[in-house]
């Protein structure tokens, strides 16, 4: 109905981000060489298909997972408010009408543009190694961010403190309701995986920083706009963003330790082995 | 609690056994075995704010000045499905905010507060309360008729008010949208009845003139013309999830399962009227004759016959029909299956009801159930198994998603996906579309209808996102009710009309009574002074609502001297403007009986 004309804007409007983005930091003449890199290709693939296994099973997970959830989870809704109180009342007492755009624009496509974009940036590095600890990064946000959605179930402040919290976003951009509950339900909100997967990315660009320094404030801007948009617009509860943030912090430390072992098939074992540091 | 403390005492005293032999005497003994006293916690559950904002709302209010009177409160928002099973089927909560289904006359509140049925699942009393006053008053009603039993009905209002196994909050209006120009008339889409009327406004004037004057015969050939799909909104999209008639944690009114499935009659503002029945006569002091029409057909292409009817009336009873040996009644329908004894069918058209007790006003609410048919539900009475495991206490039927429907209602079954979309088409073999339906019936104004050959039902996320659908034409109108704060855009949204239609299903605060200390009447009393129905109507209504303090507010049903006047006569609210006073809070707990120490209100006695 509605939803293919959003997320053809949608396409749209993080398509356009992407392009600026990739002009702006690609060396576009190096590109040819990299694309037709088959070696490159070879050693990339495994981790970009576990990154899509994950993705596909998070999403198929979306009518299981809930239910499985209010069978066996932890209710812990009340939990969080009697932790932290009516902090994001605070937080949306700073509200107006150009801060609510602003935050709602890198909620929905400031997220988008940065989760994708690092993949651009660091396929087309000499070495692949970025490329892969970020895989593995956000592969490891996505697999505990979908157990903790099973494990624990909690409500967003604008479910919760209805009398005092405005759905920020869902009251200027209705429509886009349509789009986020494709990608979640409401009860997944411990942790928030907006801010684990820009805080991964912000991480990420602070260790390449000598292949991108432009990239770091930038991706820097972008996470801490979309964490504080998290809470702003009533959706996150802060507890959910330090959870978040703490898992970012897990993801990248694993990606940089795991980035270099590999399966050795042959012996049925995890052996370490350093990859060539050429390509 | 109590227990540490009692296990630290001790404790200290196995520092030395000479010691606790020596040292105990009847004053340690006596001290050892007594309770400290504990907080009182309440937990309100109740839905999320996605789903019903007001919900979450009167909650809080609640949660608040319960706070201020010293009782430890929290609110737990829990998905809706989950919530009805909590609250219907396992009586797993202290409090909840909800709404009842709908009242179907004074014989519901039987169903409600009946001790028989402190141990069914269902909406038959789900507050484990118990009153033999109340009792007698509810078996009194249902014997009598007309000034006599309004009479009992009113006694019955009093005094359940008084004992408040809920606390009643108001009637909610219900806020419905629709695109403009895109129905004929003004019709909201609320029962299955107002859906199957909807009708696109393509018609020009001298038809509609046609159609408003006289319903003339002619009408059926005039619509038979296909008006392609309807494209319906919902904000609950359980229906989505499952369309089994009798699972009570998916069903509020009815609505889906009552666009697919057809009952004997239908009730008809206060008159049950026939529908799938052609008539019914008494046929001895308790045994109602019911013909039924002619030439009816499932969805499937079988028959219906009055051995459909016998079945469903059995297995409502009992839907494991005597296997067990213990009955196992379907959670819903269950004021209406527990006045019927026994069901015949002498012939393939004709049914014979035996009923229990109850006067001939009361009685023939027993037909407004949907009838099922017996060669798809009988396999399903055996108890579900899962890899093989038979789940003896659960037949099948009571948790089957019922994901194919086989009915007879005016729509059938297309295809559906989890809370995304839900499609029905016209059966146009009904009896509707047939042109059977007599001229002099009470009915006979659906004749011909419906004329939309398609229903499309789309899971919308809010009434912000439906105006914003409606405008875009993408969206006919919107069923679930939204919420009141999108009347003041969606009054000046342009090409959306907005539908403000009363509605029975008010607003409840619910006691677990199997739960001390809300097993106490006072502290209930207590609990419902602490309730603002007028701030709550104002402030989180905004005003599309009317405050009540008895079930039948606003009906011909309610008692004169409860009719909503500002204040509850029984147990006003004990501050001002939903504030109240820490004071005051505690004062009508500690009137209650209840203490307070260090500003919490503590029970020696758990």
């Amino acid at each position: 109905m509605g939803l293919a004309s959003v997320l053809i804007e949608f396409a749209i409007i993080t398509g356009v981000m992407l392009g600026v983005a990739t002009v702006l930091f690609v060396d576009l003449g190096s590109v040819r060489s990299v694309i037709v890199d088959r070696e490159r290709a070879r050693t990339l693939a495994p981790y970009a298909v576990a990154l899509i296994i994950i993705l596909l099973i998070n999403r198929s997970a979306r009518q299981a997972g809930p239910l499985l959830s209010w069978l066996i989870g932890w209710e812990i809704t009340a939990l969080i408010e009697s932790i932290e109180g009516e902090f994001v009342v605070w937080v949306q007492s700073f509200e107006s009408p150009m801060l609510t755009e602003y935050l709602a624009f890198m909620y929905l496509y400031g997220y988008a543009f940065l989760l994708i974009f690092p993949f651009v940036l660091y396929y087309v590095l000499p070495n692949t190694r970025a490329f892969r600890e970020l895989a593995i990064a956000f592969g490891l946000n996505y697999t505990l961010g979908l157990l903790c959605y099973i494990l624990f179930i909690a409500y967003g402040p604008r479910n919760q403190l209805a009398d005092v919290v405005q759905p920020l976003l869902y009251q200027h951009h209705p429509l886009s309701q349509l789009v986020t509950r494709e990608v979640n339900v409401n009860t997944n909100v411990f942790p928030s995986l907006h801010t684990s997967l820009s805080v991964t990315v912000a991480l990420m660009a602070w260790r390449t920083r000598k292949e991108y320094p432009l990239w770091v404030p930038i991706a820097a801007i972008f996470a801490a706009s979309v964490t504080v948009a998290t809470v702003y617009t009533g959706i996150h509860w802060v507890i959910d963003v330090i959870a978040g943030i703490a898992l970012a912090a897990f993801s990248v430390y694993a990606g940089a330790r795991f980035a270099d072992y590999r399966p050795d098939l042959r012996s049925s074992k995890w052996l370490p082995e350093r990859l060539e540091r050429t390509r | 609690m109590v227990a540490t403390d009692r296990r630290q005492l001790l404790a200290g005293l196995a520092g030395g056994a000479a010691v606790a032999v020596a040292g105990c005497s009847e004053r340690m003994a006596a001290t050892v075995d007594r309770d400290a006293p504990e907080q009182v916690s309440v937990d309100i559950k109740t839905v999320p704010a996605d789903t019903d904002e007001v919900a979450v709302r009167i909650a809080r209010h609640l949660a608040d000045n319960l706070e201020r009177a010293g009782v430890a409160t929290s609110v737990q928002p829990t998905e809706e499905v989950t919530l009805l099973r909590d609250v219907l089927i396992n009586g797993d909560y202290d409090c909840y905010v909800g709404r009842h289904p709908g009242m179907l006359g004074p014989d519901t509140l039987r169903e409600l507060l009946d001790s028989q049925f402190v141990e069914e699942p269902g909406w038959q009393n789900p507050f484990s309360y118990t009153s033999a006053t109340v009792d007698d008053l509810l078996a009194e009603q249902r014997s009598l008729g007309g000034d006599s039993r309004q009479e009992v009905v009113e006694e019955l209002q009093r005094a359940v008010l008084v004992e408040q196994p809920f606390t009643v909050i108001a009637f909610p209006d219900e806020i419905r949208t629709s695109r403009a120009g895109a129905f004929a008339g003004d019709v909201s889409p609320i029962t299955p009845h107002d859906i199957a009327r909807l009708q696109p406004d393509d018609r020009d004037a001298d038809e509609e003139d046609d159609e408003v004057a006289t319903d003339d015969e002619d009408d059926v050939d005039d619509t038979d013309d296909d008006s392609g799909e309807v494209r319906l909104g919902l904000i609950d999209a359980r229906a989505t999830r499952n369309l089994n008639p009798v699972a009570t944690e998916f069903r509020d009114t009815g609505l889906f399962t009552g666009l697919l499935y057809d009952s004997l009659a239908i009730a008809n503002d206060d008159d049950i009227v026939p529908w799938l029945a052609d008539d019914w006569e008494w046929a001895g002091d308790r045994t109602l004759s019911v013909r039924l029409r002619e030439d009816l057909v499932w969805h499937d292409g079988e028959p219906i016959t009055a051995d459909d009817a016998v079945f469903t009336y059995r297995f409502l009873s009992d839907t494991t029909l005597d296997r067990e040996g213990r009955p196992l009644p379907a959670p819903r329908y269950r004021g209406q299956t527990s006045l019927v004894a026994d069901a015949d069918a002498p012939s393939d058209d004709e049914l014979l009801l035996e009923f229990n007790e109850g006067s001939r006003e009361v009685l023939p609410q027993a037909l407004v159930v949907p009838i099922l048919p017996r060669h798809v539900w009988e396999e399903r009475t055996e108890p579900v198994s899962f890899a093989g495991i038979d789940i003896d206490h659960v037949p099948e039927a009571l948790v089957w998603e019922n994901d194919d429907p086989v009915g007879s209602g005016p729509f059938q079954f297309v295809d559906a996906e989890y809370q995304d979309y839900l499609t029905f088409e016209r059966f146009d073999d009904h009896f509707l579309r047939s042109g059977t339906v007599d001229d002099d019936e009470p009915i006979s104004r659906l004749d011909g209808v419906p004329r939309y050959e398609e229903l499309h039902f789309e899971a919308i996320p809010s009434g912000a996102a439906a105006i914003e659908l409606l405008q875009a034409g993408q969206l006919d109108a919107t069923v679930s009710p939204l919420e009141p704060d999108i009347v003041r855009s969606a009054a000046r949204a342009e090409d959306v009309r907005v539908h403000v239609d009363p509605s029975d299903r008010f607003y409840h605060v619910g006691y677990n009574a199997s739960r001390p200390p809300l097993d106490n009447h006072q502290f209930r009393r207590a609990i419902a002074r602490l309730i603002d129905r007028e701030h709550l109507v104002s402030d989180v209504f905004e005003r599309f609502g009317t405050p009540s303090v008895t079930p039948f507010g606003g009906s011909s049903l309610e008692a004169p001297e409860l009719r909503w006047s500002g204040e509850c006569p029984e147990l006003p609210f004990v501050g001002s403007n939903g504030d109240v006073s820490e004071e005051s809070a505690r004062q009508v707990f500690e009137e209650a009986g209840y203490r307070h120490e260090d500003g919490t209100l503590v029970r020696e006695r758990s």
